[in-house]
Formats: structure tokens, C-alpha cells, sequence
């Protein structure tokens, strides 16, 4: 039986210990992992990191990156073109705009992995309109300076905007998976609806 | 003196003066107030956010969604990214699954069995996030890592139903009955963690805004405005016709990012470093629209709100709003039932309470008291029953949940006004009622005992 004295001091320890455990592990989480010392220490604390959700370089806004928007055009049968903004569906103070944001994030970042559902998706959604084809676009933010706006220029004008097609897809009938098309990568939409 | 003595004592002194040092950092016992807040924030805005994405549970985070098992797995490179979700096979346990997680989510804001309610949400919120890695970003791991710590914690212990059930239980023993406010040295120390990941995040956060140009050269603020995630024409407008704003904005957010870390430990350096963060959060709130990181990380500056400036904080409301004295009666079970519950609730102990069976009040006679409760207010005047709760409810923090029953016109004219008057008029027949549906078993021990 070990005396309240020593189970005070024993467990003063192991609480010190949990404390300086967490506290480096939160030291070390941001750094970087190019430095061979700091690698050796990552290796022992990255379980730790991991499991918990610790593991952030907490790097926000930094850098600043280009802006991305992603939208869609669909043909429909009579060849007549729709384009749509998803992201403009979702008010901004909806949490399901933050999710959104993320997976077209990720859809302009990897079509490859991604565009096939979110083809099909959308070719189901707007099955009123008798789609024939899809086009998944990113529109692609250039930098615009206070010069552009005091000279009247659009920040998302033609000349500020880059659209580039991610995929194109045949809308197949009855909800079947959308196939994508190869081959020539098909002309943008003007950049501006 | 040997030698090995003359060695000995300063190093002993050292270890001494070195553990001294330990303990002041970690072990200063404090009451669990700061974590309170920033547990029912959380609470809140995870159950306002999973809550609101319920139609999305299968699209998001469902094998059948855009991020099928096989994708997510691509992310998951060791064995410690673990997810529940992982586990399931059929849609409805995604949404058993969802809808524990919401009522663990609403239990640990409102502090009900916030002893295990609390490893429910950090499982859940781990899972979510490995599920579809995708989605998580620096806002969510905040909100795990204040999870994580919360969980080692003794949380719930003040401004929850937890301590309602405490102090209630007190009161049905003794109506006077007043139990201590908690406060232990683990609480300072898990305080202390969370404090020091929020000065850790400040730092490497404006460490690495200097790295990058934008940073440096005072543009980040308007290249925000004019990305179209965050665009604001107002601003655009104002940012371009005066671009020293943009500037201003720019080196003063790096400014409070880089002093944050080195001057929210100081007394008197404090209120400012944190009425700064809280301000710049703010803003990135109302600007950027950034709901959820904004709130995430106010609630993770309330670790540095001292317990003293809520306690003085509750004073001058309790100084304001004037004594009331409930004076109610003490040979009615029902009754006294009642004001164990209210009593509960009364966390600043502004309501003072008087048993007109064996301390009659000079100011109501005991016929008046006979049919309902009153309230005594400083200035003299006596509200009774229904009157006397709505008083109160609006006065004392801890019943403000209750605010919409007493003065929503249609609730309280309808069901208030003759609920309250239902009880009154029935309050010993309820006593009795009360008494008759004990188990046997108590029953029978009570008769023993008596």
C-alpha cells in the first residue's frame, strides 16, 4: 500500500509529465519538418498529434494564394448553354457554405478524383432542363490593385478572371453516371455571366 | 562540513526554487469559470453547425457521398487517423450515429454529464474530421485541441445543469444550504494549456505571415476584399480610396499576432492583448464572414479571462439588480421542493429566502402567504407567485432560459397565469402526491426509521 503522501507526489509527476508531454507536442506541431533534429522529435510525438487532431502549422491567410470559384455549364438538347454557381446557393452565414466551399475547393484542385460524382450530381439536378453535356470550370482570380477599381475595371471582369475547364461530361438519361468526354479540351464560356 | 554537503544544499535549493517555479506556472488552484465559457461556446457551435449540415450527414461523410471510403482512406496515411465512421456499414447508423453526437453536442454546452459527454464530442469531432480530412481546417483543429484539454479537465463544475444537480441536491437537504464554488490547482493547469496552444497558434500564425510578401508589403488586407470569397464592395470601395487602411490593417494584424504570445501573460498587459485578439476576430467575423473559425477562437481566448473579472463581473449585476427576498412556505413539500430547484439555478446568490412558518415577514401578512409565494424587492414592494418568477427570471442569470415562458405575451397569458395558479391552489395535494409515488422500499425504510 503506498502511503497519501508518496500517491500525492506520484501523481503530481505523472500530471507534470502529461503537462510537459502536451506542451511540447503543441510546440512542436508548427514547425517545420525539414530539420533533421526537429524530424526526430516529430517521429516519437506524431502518433500523439495525430490521434488528437493536433497536427496544424497554423499558417492561416499566409500565404494569400489566388482566388478559385468554381462553376458549371450545362447544354441542354436544343444546345442552348446554363451556367451555375453552386456556391451561390448557400447564404454565407450557413455552415453548409463553409462544407461547399471545401469540396469545390477540392473538385478544381483534384477533377480527376472528384468530377466524375460531381458531373453526375449535377446532370441529376438539372435533369428538367434535358441536359446533353457539363462543363466543370474554375474560374481563376488575377490580382486587381485600387489603380484597377479608381479606373472603373471590374474586379471579375474578363480581364481580371481566368476560366479554365476542369472535365466535360455527357449527361447520360435515366440518372445513369455521367462519362466523361476526351480529348479536346473544349473553349471557356466568357468569364462573365 | 563534508564536501558532498556543501554541493548537496545548493542543488537541493536549486530543485527546490525549480519546483517552486513549476507549480506557480501550473498548479495555481483556480475556479473552472474561463473553461465553463469556453465549453458552452463550443458546444454551441458545433451543435449550430453538425446541426444545420443533418440533410448533408450521408452526402459528406457517407460512403455513397462525394468522398467515398476507399478516397478517404487515400488520406489517411497511419494507423493513429481513426474515425467511427470508418466502422459503419448501413446509412442509419450514419444518422444514430449523427443524432447521438448533436445530443452529446447540446448536453456538453448546457454541462449535463459532462463527465463523459464531454470524450463523446472530441470522438465524434475526431471522427468527423477524419472521415473527410478534407473538410477540417485550422478552426477545427482549435476546437479538438480545446476538446482534448477539456476532457482532462474537471469541467462542468460551474454555469452548468451539473452543478444545478449539486447545488440542488444541497438545498433539498438544507434550504440554506450554500455549496463553495469549485476550484482546483488540475483546473489552473489545464487553463494553462489552453492558454499556452492559443499563444502558440498567435505566434507561429504571425511568424508566418512575414514569410510572405503580401505580409510584408502592407496588401493583404485589400487582396482579401477582392478575392471573391470575401469580397465586399463596400470595402473594395473604401480600401481603394484609401489604401493606408489596407496598410493599417495589414501590419496591425501581424503586429497583435506577434505581441500576443509575449504580452497576454502580464497583469496588467492583459485586457488589451485580449480585447485586440477579440477585436480582430471580430472583425474577421463581421468582414470575412468567418463564422466558425472567428467564434473557435474567441472561445479560445476566454482561457485568458481571469476568474476575478467574472466574479466582479457578477458582483455589480448582484449589486445592481438590489436584494430580493422569496419568502415561501416551509411546511409545504411541494414548496420547498420548488425553491431547491430555484435555488439551483441562482448561481450569484441574489435571491435570499424566508420560511414565514417560523420567520414571519413584516411586510407580508401570512394569510397573503397562506395562498402563494411572494417576492420582497429592496425598494419595499411584494410581487406575488406568478408575478414574483417573472421578476426573477429576468434578474438572475441562471434563469434567463426561462425568459420566453414568462414574457412571450401569448405563453404567459395562456399557460403561465393558470398553470402557476393550477399549483398554488394545489400545492399540497402535489406535496402529497409526491410523497405517495416513493417506492415501497423508501417507504418502508422512512416508517422504520420514524
Amino acid at each position: 500500500m503506498i502511503s497519501r503522501r508518496w500517491r500525492v507526489h506520484l501523481m503530481y509527476f505523472a500530471l507534470s509529465a502529461f503537462l510537459a508531454w502536451h506542451t511540447i507536442a503543441m510546440l512542436l506541431a508548427p514547425v517545420p519538418n525539414n530539420n533533421a533534429t526537429v524530424g526526430a522529435f516529430r517521429s516519437l510525438f506524431q502518433p500523439y498529434l495525430t490521434f488528437i487532431g493536433l497536427d496544424n502549422s497554423w499558417d492561416f491567410f499566409s500565404p494569400m494564394g489566388v482566388g478559385y470559384q468554381f462553376r458549371y455549364v450545362i447544354t441542354d438538347a436544343v444546345g442552348k448553354e446554363h451556367t451555375f454557381v453552386p456556391i451561390e446557393q448557400f447564404a454565407w452565414f450557413q455552415p453548409t457554405h463553409r462544407w461547399h466551399e471545401k469540396i469545390y475547393d477540392q473538385l478544381m484542385y483534384e477533377p480527376d478524383i472528384y468530377s466524375d460524382y460531381h458531373a453526375t450530381f449535377f446532370c441529376r439536378k438539372h435533369a428538367d432542363l434535358n441536359p446533353i453535356s457539363i462543363r466543370l470550370l474554375a474560374r481563376q482570380e488575377e490580382v486587381y490593385w485600387p489603380e484597377n477599381y479608381l479606373a472603373g475595371k471590374n474586379r471579375f471582369g474578363d480581364d481580371y478572371v481566368i476560366l479554365n475547364v476542369l472535365k466535360q461530361f455527357a449527361c447520360q438519361r435515366g440518372g445513369q453516371p455521367a462519362v466523361e468526354i476526351r480529348g479536346a479540351v473544349p473553349d471557356a464560356p466568357p468569364a462573365t455571366r | 562540513m563534508p564536501a558532498s554537503a556543501t554541493f548537496a544544499r545548493p542543488i537541493r535549493k536549486m530543485f527546490a526554487t525549480l519546483g517552486w517555479a513549476w507549480s506557480q506556472i501550473w498548479f495555481q488552484s483556480s475556479l473552472t469559470t474561463p473553461l465553463e465559457l469556453s465549453r458552452i461556446g463550443i458546444g454551441a457551435l458545433l451543435l449550430f453547425q453538425y446541426g444545420l449540415v443533418t440533410p448533408y450527414v450521408l452526402e459528406f461523410w457517407g460512403d455513397a457521398g462525394w468522398m467515398p471510403r476507399e478516397a478517404a482512406l487515400g488520406y489517411i496515411d497511419n494507423v493513429w487517423m481513426q474515425s467511427v465512421f470508418f466502422y459503419f456499414t448501413a446509412p442509419w447508423q450514419w444518422l444514430v450515429f449523427h443524432v447521438f453526437f448533436l445530443l452529446c453536442c447540446f448536453a456538453f454546452m448546457v454541462g449535463w454529464r459532462t463527465s463523459w459527454v464531454k470524450w463523446v464530442v472530441l470522438a465524434g469531432k475526431i471522427s468527423y474530421d477524419y472521415r473527410n480530412p478534407l473538410f477540417a481546417y485550422g478552426a477545427d483543429s482549435i476546437i479538438i485541441n480545446m476538446l482534448f484539454v477539456m476532457c482532462f479537465a474537471p469541467i462542468g463544475r460551474a454555469i452548468s445543469l451539473d452543478r444545478v444537480r449539486a447545488v440542488r441536491a444541497a438545498k433539498r437537504r438544507n434550504l440554506e444550504a450554500a455549496l463553495p464554488p469549485y476550484a482546483s490547482p488540475w483546473a489552473g493547469a489545464c487553463i494553462r494549456l489552453i492558454q499556452i496552444q492559443m499563444a502558440v497558434l498567435f505566434f507561429y500564425t504571425g511568424v508566418k505571415k512575414l514569410k510572405s510578401e503580401e505580409w510584408w508589403n502592407g496588401d493583404a488586407i485589400w487582396l482579401v476584399f477582392t478575392m471573391n470569397d470575401y469580397y465586399s464592395g463596400f470595402l473594395v470601395d473604401l480600401l481603394a480610396r484609401q489604401y493606408w487602411l489596407s496598410s493599417a490593417g495589414t501590419y496591425g494584424t501581424i503586429l497583435i499576432e506577434l505581441a500576443f504570445p509575449f504580452l497576454i501573460w502580464q497583469r496588467a498587459t492583459r485586457p488589451y492583448l485580449l480585447a485586440a485578439a477579440v477585436f480582430l476576430h471580430l472583425m474577421f467575423l463581421f468582414t470575412m464572414q468567418l463564422i466558425f473559425f472567428a467564434l473557435a477562437m474567441i472561445m479560445g481566448h476566454m482561457s485568458f479571462v481571469r476568474p476575478e473579472w467574472l466574479t466582479s463581473l457578477g458582483e455589480t449585476w448582484k449589486r445592481r439588480i438590489g436584494k430580493m427576498e422569496m419568502i415561501y412556505d416551509g411546511k409545504c413539500g411541494f414548496c420547498v421542493r420548488s425553491m431547491a430547484w430555484l435555488l439551483a439555478f441562482d448561481g450569484l446568490r441574489q435571491i435570499k429566502i424566508r420560511n414565514f412558518r417560523t420567520n414571519p415577514s413584516r411586510i407580508v401578512n401570512n394569510a397573503r402567504l397562506e395562498k402563494a409565494l411572494y417576492l420582497v424587492l429592496p425598494d419595499g414592494r411584494a410581487l406575488p407567485g406568478f408575478e414574483a418568477y417573472r421578476y426573477i427570471v429576468l434578474r438572475v442569470p441562471g434563469l434567463w432560459w426561462l425568459v420566453p415562458y414568462f414574457y412571450v405575451p401569448l405563453i404567459s397569458r395562456l399557460f403561465g397565469h393558470p398553470i402557476y395558479n393550477w399549483v398554488a391552489a394545489n400545492r399540497t395535494r402535489l406535496s402529497a402526491m409526491r410523497m405517495s409515488v416513493r417506492p415501497a422500499s423508501w417507504r418502508a425504510r422512512t416508517k422504520g426509521s420514524a
